[in-house]
C-alpha cells in the first residue's frame, strides 16, 4: 500500500513515517522545502518536498497513493497567532482532503488532538464523546477543534473516509524540533526549583501513537475521532518519574496557578530576549490544575494497546538525553537508571 | 614532585659575552659600535659564515627593531638611526645582506597606519641608510612555513615567516622600557612580534601565554645577537603606553638573548624574576653557564619602575579578556596624526582616558584612578568569570598550554612503575566503608585518598569501543584544556605510555569566588588494555601553577559478571586552597570538612561518570569554547571593537517587542504626544502610518488590552489557587 505522511519531519509524523515502513507500506514523506529531514535519516521512505498550503504540491505528492496520514499542523502554545495556527490546520487540511479526493484516495487519517475532548476539574478521564469547555479554548485548542470539524464535514463532501485520530501528550524520539510535549521533561530538568504543580495528564509514547494511526487507516471508522493515549498520572508522579528515571532529585514544591503562570510570564520574556522560543507559555500555564485524563477504549476495540507510561517515559529520556534539547552541562548532572538504559537498547 | 621536567638543556658551554656602552664621550653610534664589538657580534658573523658555509656578502641578517611606536621618535621603540648605522657597520665589514622585519599587532584594528611599511616610514626608518645604502623592511607575515616544534609545543601547528626561519643569523634591536604588566620588556616581548597573527594580543597573550609563547619562540629559533637601545629609554609606571622618556645614554648587546635581557633588567633596578615572560624563560632555557659582562652594571640614576601596585592591578585586569583588549587601546598615548583612530568613539574615549591616567608617576589622581580602574576592571572580570565557572561554562574559553616537560626526558621504567604506586595507595581503602553511594575516601597525609565506582548497564564492548580510555582524564567533569603526548603505542596503535598537562576548573567551583586557582597538573600515563578491563593509570610530576601537590590515580573500566561496565576511579588528592581558606581552622569544624569533602568528590565524579556515559551517547562533553585561531585573519572572525558593542546594544533593544517599546515611551513620556507613535516601524526603520485608522487609539487599546489580560490571568489563577486551597483535591 502506497501511503502519503504529510509532516513527515514532525515528531508523530515522522515516527509514523517509520512506523509505517517497519509494516511494509510504500511510504512517501511529505516535507516542506524548509524542514529537515533528519527525523526520518536511513530511514527508506520516498521524501517529496511540499506544502499543505500549497494544493498544487498535495496533487502531485497524494497521485498513485492508496492512503494519506495527514500528520502536519503547527503543534506550539505560542508564537504563532490564531489565524496561523487556522490556515495550517483548516485550510491545510481541507486540502488534503480535496488532493485524496482528486487521486482517488479513499481513506485519511487526521492528526486531531485529545484537548478537543477538553480537560476536567477532577481526575476522571474523559473519552470521545466529550467536548471541550469555552474557557479553556486556546488558538491551538480552536485550531484543532476547527481541524477536526472541517476533516470530517470535507470528507463526507468530497467521499473520502476521514478518521481523527487524537494523541495525548505524545512524547519520545526524532523530535528534532522539541515539541511541548517532550520539553515538559526537558523543562523539568532545567528548573533548578524542580516545581510541579497540580492536575495531570496523559502520556503516550510516540510510538504508539504511530501506531495508532496506522490502526485508524486499517480499522478505523470514518467520521469518528480516536483518542490514542497512554497513562494518565498526575503531574506531580509524571515529575516525581522523570527525576527517578534520571537519577535526579525532586520535584521540591508544588507551585499553584499563580506561580506556573508567572513563570511562564518569566520564560516567555528570557526567549523574547534570547530569541528563541520559550519552553512553556501562559497558555500552557491556563492549563495547570485541569485534568487532561483520557480512555483510550474506543482505540482499544481496534486493538490499540500502549506501553505503559513509565515505559513510554524512559524511551522518550533515552532518546533526549542524546539530543540537543538536554545541553551538555544538564547531561552532566544526570544519572541515567537502568530503565533508561533498557529502554535504549529496546 | 619532581619540577625540573620543564628545564630545555643549552645546546653549548660557550662563554657568552654581554657588553654595556655607556661612555659619556660617546655619541650613540659610538654607543652602538662600542657595544657591539664588545659583545662579539663581528666574532659571531663570522662564525656563522663557517658554520654555514657562505660568504660574507652572502650571509642573510635579519634584524627585528622594536616597533612599539605611537609617536614621532618614540624611545618606546628602536631608534632608526641606530639601526640603519648598524646596517651601514655591516656593509662596511662586507655584510651586504641585512633586512629589518617586523609583523603588525593588534592596535591595527584601532589605528590606522599600522601596516608593516607604514609604520617603519612614521617610524623614522628611510630604507636607505645615510652611506646611501638601500635596505628593506619584510613583513613577517609573508610567506609562512610550520614552525618546527616538538609535540607538546605551545607553538604546535602554528606558523612562521620562512625568511625568519632561514636566516643565517637573527638580530634583536629592542628599546629600553619599562611595561606595566610585566615591568619592563625588551627583546622578549620584541620578538613575539615575528609571530605572523595580526590580533597579537588575543593569540599571544590570551589564547596563549606570552611567557609560553616568548619561550619556546626563542628555544626554537634562537637569536645569535641582541643589542638593547638605551640611549633614551622610556621609564614610568604607565610603560609602553605614556611617554615617560629619560636620557640613559647606553648600548647593551649580547651573544645570548636571556643574559642581556637579564643585565637590562639589572640596569633598570629590577629583579629579572620580576617579569613573568623573563622568568619563564629563566627557569625553561636559563642562563648560560660560561659568561662574561662588560661594562657598567650600576642602574640608571633616576630611573622610575612601574609601582608594584600598577603592575599588580593590570595583572588581574587583563585576566578578563574581553575588556584588557578593548581597555589596552583606548589607554593608549598616541599621536593621531600618525595614526588616527578608524573609530570615532574609540577616539574619544582614549583621548578622555588618556587624559585622566595618562601619567600616573606625575599625577597622584591620575595613579590612583589607573589602580581603582584596574581593580574595578579586574572585580569585574572576577565575577563574570566566577559566574562561568560556576554557572556558565560553556562561556569560558579553553585553556592551550604546553606540555610544559619533556616527555621523552623520562625513562619507560619511569613509566611503568606509574601503576605500582597507585595500586599500592588503594589498599589503604580496604576497610574504609562507603560514605555516599560508591564513594569511600579517607585521608593520607593530608591528601584525600578515595575510590568511587559506578555500574554502568552498557555492554562492556560497547562501552571501550566509544570510550578510549587513555582519554579518561579529558572526559572528567570540568576538564578545560590541555595537551597530551604519547610517547609508545602498542600494535594496534593504542597509547601506551604518554604524558598529558590537564587543567580544570577551580574544585569545588565555589572556589573560584575566593580566587581558587584552575587545577593545572602535569602527569606521566600508562595505559592497559585487556580483554575485560581497561585502565589509565597517571601520576603527577609538576603542577605549574602550584595548585595540586597530588594528584595521581586510575581510571579502570571493567566487564562485569553479566557483561556490563563497572567504570572505577580511584586516586589520592591534594590540591592547594586559596589563602583566605587557608586561615580556617578546618580541623576544628573536622565534621562540617567531611561533609564538603564528601560534597565534592560525590558531585564531581557523578558528573564525570555522567560525561563517561555521554561519551558512550557519541554527544561532545568538554565545557567551555575554543579560541579562534584565526581570529583577525581571513576566515576567522572580527575582532570586537566599539562599534560592535554598540551594535550589540541595538540588536538587544530590536528584540523588545513594538508594544513595550510604545509602552515605555509612553510610561517615560507621561502619555501620548504625537500622532507618529501610532505608526509601526519597519525593519529598515520607516515608520509607516495608516490612514484608515485612528492609530493612537489602536496602539493604546492594544498594550491596554494585553496587561488586562495578563491581569485578568493572574487574578484567576490566585482566584483558582485559592479555591483550590479551600478544598484540596483529592
Amino acid at each position: 500500500m502506497k501511503l502519503l505522511v504529510t509532516g513527515g519531519s514532525g515528531l508523530i509524523g515522522s515516527n509514523v513515517v517509520r512506523e509505517a515502513v517497519a509494516l511494509g507500506y510504500d511510504v512517501r514523506a511529505l516535507l516542506r522545502p524548509t524542514s529537515s529531514a533528519a527525523a526520518i535519516e536511513g530511514i527508506a521512505a520516498e521524501r517529496f518536498v511540499g506544502d499543505v498550503l500549497d494544493i498544487g504540491s498535495l496533487h502531485v505528492a497524494a497521485a498513485n497513493c492508496d492512503a494519506i496520514i495527514h500528520t502536519a499542523a503547527i503543534f506550539a502554545y505560542g508564537g504563532f497567532t490564531g489565524a496561523q495556527l487556522h490556515d495550517v490546520a483548516v485550510i491545510g487540511t481541507r486540502n488534503v482532503i480535496d488532493a485524496a479526493a482528486a487521486a482517488g484516495v479513499r481513506r485519511v487519517v487526521v492528526t486531531s488532538s485529545s484537548v478537543v475532548c477538553g480537560s476536567s476539574t477532577d481526575p476522571v478521564p474523559r473519552d470521545e464523546t466529550c467536548r471541550a469547555d469555552n474557557g479553556e479554548k486556546s488558538p491551538y485548542v480552536i485550531a484543532k477543534i476547527e481541524q477536526e470539524g472541517a476533516a470530517f464535514a470535507h470528507g463526507l463532501e468530497r467521499s473520502v473516509e476521514v478518521m481523527a485520530c487524537c494523541p495525548t501528550l505524545t512524547i519520545g524520539g526524532y523530535d528534532h524540533r522539541l515539541s511541548p510535549s517532550n520539553a515538559v521533561i526537558v523543562m523539568f530538568l532545567r528548573d533548578v526549583l524542580r516545581l510541579t504543580y497540580p492536575g495531570g495528564c496523559n502520556i503516550a509514547s510516540v510510538s504508539d501513537v504511530a501506531r495508532g494511526h496506522l490502526l485508524l487507516l486499517e480499522r478505523g471508522s470514518s467520521g469518528l475521532r480516536y483518542i490514542v493515549g497512554g497513562e494518565n498520572l498526575t503531574w506531580t508522579d509524571l515529575h516525581r518519574r522523570i527525576a527517578a528515571l534520571c537519577g535526579v532529585s525532586g520535584p521540591y514544591f508544588a507551585t499553584g496557578r499563580t506561580g506556573a503562570y508567572l513563570a511562564a510570564a518569566a520564560n516567555e520574556m528570557i526567549g523574547l530576549v534570547a530569541r528563541r522560543a520559550p519552553l512553556t507559555t501562559r497558555v500552557q500555564a491556563r492549563m495547570v490544575g485541569r485534568y487532561y485524563w483520557y480512555s483510550h477504549a474506543r482505540a482499544a476495540a481496534l486493538g490499540y494497546a500502549p506501553r505503559s507510561g513509565a515505559q513510554a517515559l524512559a524511551e522518550a529520556i533515552a532518546w533526549l538525553v542524546t539530543s540537543p534539547h538536554i545541553s551538555r552541562e544538564l547531561r552532566a548532572t544526570l544519572t541515567l537508571s537502568r530503565d533508561v538504559y533498557r529502554a535504549r537498547l529496546t | 614532585m619532581r619540577q625540573t621536567g620543564a628545564r630545555t638543556t643549552r645546546p653549548s658551554v660557550r662563554e657568552e659575552r654581554v657588553a654595556i656602552a655607556s661612555d659619556r664621550s660617546l655619541d650613540k653610534s659610538g654607543l652602538l659600535v662600542e657595544a657591539v664589538e664588545g659583545a662579539g657580534l663581528w666574532e659571531i658573523l663570522a662564525r656563522r659564515c663557517s658554520e654555514t658555509g657562505r660568504a660574507a656578502a652572502a650571509l642573510s641578517i635579519v634584524i627585528k627593531p622594536d616597533f612599539t611606536l605611537f609617536h614621532r621618535l618614540s624611545p618606546t621603540a628602536t631608534d632608526p638611526e641606530l639601526v640603519e648605522r648598524l646596517i651601514d657597520e655591516f656593509h662596511d665589514r662586507g655584510f651586504h645582506s641585512a633586512v629589518l622585519a617586523n609583523t603588525v599587532d593588534s592596535f591595527v584594528f584601532w589605528l590606522a597606519n599600522r601596516d608593516v611599511l607604514s609604520l617603519a616610514d612614521l617610524a623614522g626608518y628611510r630604507f636607505v641608510t645615510p652611506k646611501e645604502r638601500a635596505y628593506d623592511v619584510l613583513d613577517l607575515a609573508d610567506d609562512l612555513v610550520g614552525v618546527e616544534v616538538p609535540p607538546g609545543s605551545v607553538l604546535e601547528g602554528a606558523l612562521i615567516s620562512r625568511v625568519w626561519r632561514d636566516a643565517d643569523v637573527r638580530i634583536a634591536f629592542g628599546a629600553n622600557k619599562t611595561d606595566e604588566e610585566d615591568l619592563f620588556a625588551v627583546n622578549l616581548q620584541n620578538l613575539v612580534a615575528v609571530l605572523p597573527l595580526r590580533d597579537k594580543f588575543y593569540h599571544y597573550r590570551q589564547r596563549l601565554d606570552l611567557a609560553d609563547v616568548a619561550t619556546e619562540l626563542v628555544s626554537t629559533y634562537p637569536v645569535h645577537f641582541a643589542i638593547v637601545d638605551a640611549v633614551i629609554s622610556n621609564h614610568g609606571s604607565a610603560g609602553t603606553r605614556a611617554l615617560g622618556p629619560i636620557e640613559t645614554h647606553t648600548v647593551i648587546a649580547g651573544t645570548d638573548l636571556l643574559l642581556t635581557e637579564t643585565v637590562a633588567a639589572k640596569k633598570m633596578g629590577v629583579d629579572p624574576a620580576a617579569s613573568r615572560v623573563l622568568a619563564a624563560a629563566l627557569e625553561r632555557i636559563g642562563l648560560p653557564q660560561r659568561s662574561v659582562i662588560i661594562g657598567d652594571m650600576t642602574p640608571y640614576p633616576r630611573w622610575r619602575n612601574v609601582h608594584p601596585f600598577v603592575s599588580a592591578s593590570v595583572r588581574r585586569r587583563n585576566l578578563w579578556p574581553e575588556a584588557s583588549w578593548m581597555l589596552a587601546p583606548l589607554l593608549q598615548s598616541v599621536d593621531r596624526e600618525l595614526f588616527p583612530f578608524h573609530d570615532v568613539t574609540a577616539d574619544r574615549a582614549n583621548a578622555l582616558l588618556v587624559r585622566l591616567a595618562g601619567q600616573p608617576d606625575a599625577d597622584p589622581l591620575a595613579f590612583w584612578l589607573c589602580v581603582a580602574g584596574n581593580a574595578l576592571v579586574a572585580t569585574g572580570g572576577h565575577a563574570l568569570q566566577s559566574w562561568r565557572i560556576m554557572a556558565s561554562k560553556d562561556a569560558l574559553h579553553w585553556r592551550e598550554a604546553p606540555l610544559g616537560i619533556d616527555p621523552f626526558a623520562y625513562s619507560r621504567t619511569e613509566y611503568l612503575r606509574v601503576p605500582d604506586e597507585v595500586v599500592s595507595l588503594r589498599s589503604l581503602l580496604r576497610d574504609v566503608p562507603a560514605v555516599e553511594g560508591e564513594l569511600r575516601w579517607t585521608y593520607l597525609d593530608d591528601a584525600v585518598v578515595f575510590e568511587v565506582s559506578r555500574l554502568i548497564p552498557v555492554p562492556f564492548e560497547h562501552f571501550v569501543a566509544r570510550l578510549d580510555v587513555s582519554r579518561g582524564i579529558q572526559y572528567m567533569n570540568d576538564y578545560i584544556g590541555g595537551r597530551a603526548i604519547v610517547v609508545e603505542r602498542d600494535a594496534r596503535g593504542r597509547p601506551m605510555l604518554q604524558a598529558e598537562r590537564n587543567l580544570y576548573l577551580p574544585q569545588p567551583n565555589y572556589l573560584a569566588l575566593s580566587q581558587g586557582k584552575p587545577i593545572d597538573v602535569t602527569k606521566l600515563e600508562v595505559v592497559e588494555y585487556l580483554e575485560s578491563r581497561h585502565a589509565l593509570y597517571w601520576k603527577t610530576i609538576l603542577s605549574t601553577n602550584g595548585s595540586a601537590r597530588y594528584d595521581d590515580g586510575m581510571v579502570e573500566l571493567e566487564r562485569t559478571a553479566d557483561g556490563e561496565t563497572r567504570a572505577t576511579i580511584f586516586g589520592r588528592q591534594e590540591f592547594t586552597l586559596p589563602p583566605l581558606w587557608n586561615l580556617i581552622n578546618h580541623e576544628a569544624n573536622a565534621s562540617l570538612k567531611r561533609y564538603l569533602v564528601t560534597q565534592a568528590y560525590t558531585t564531581f565524579f557523578a558528573r564525570t561518570f555522567a560525561n563517561f556515559e555521554a561519551v558512550v551517547e557519541g554527544r561532545e562533553v568538554r565545557i567551555g569554547k575554543q579560541w579562534d585561531p584565526l581570529r583577525g585573519e581571513e576566515g576567522g572572525e572580527p575582532p570586537p571593537s566599539l562599534a560592535a558593542v554598540g551594535e550589540m546594544l541595538t540588536r538587544i533593544a530590536g528584540v523588545l517587542p513594538p508594544d513595550f517599546a510604545t509602552a515605555a515611551r509612553r510610561i517615560l513620556g507621561g502619555g501620548v504626544s504625537s500622532v507618529a507613535e501610532g505608526g509601526i516601524l519597519d525593519e529598515d526603520g520607516f515608520m509607516h502610518f495608516n490612514a484608515a485608522v485612528q492609530p493612537v487609539q489602536t496602539e493604546r487599546k492594544g498594550v491596554s488590552n494585553g496587561a488586562l489580560v495578563f491581569i485578568a490571568d493572574l487574578v484567576r489563577a490566585v482566584q483558582q489557587d485559592l479555591a483550590a486551597m479551600a478544598s484540596p483535591q483529592p
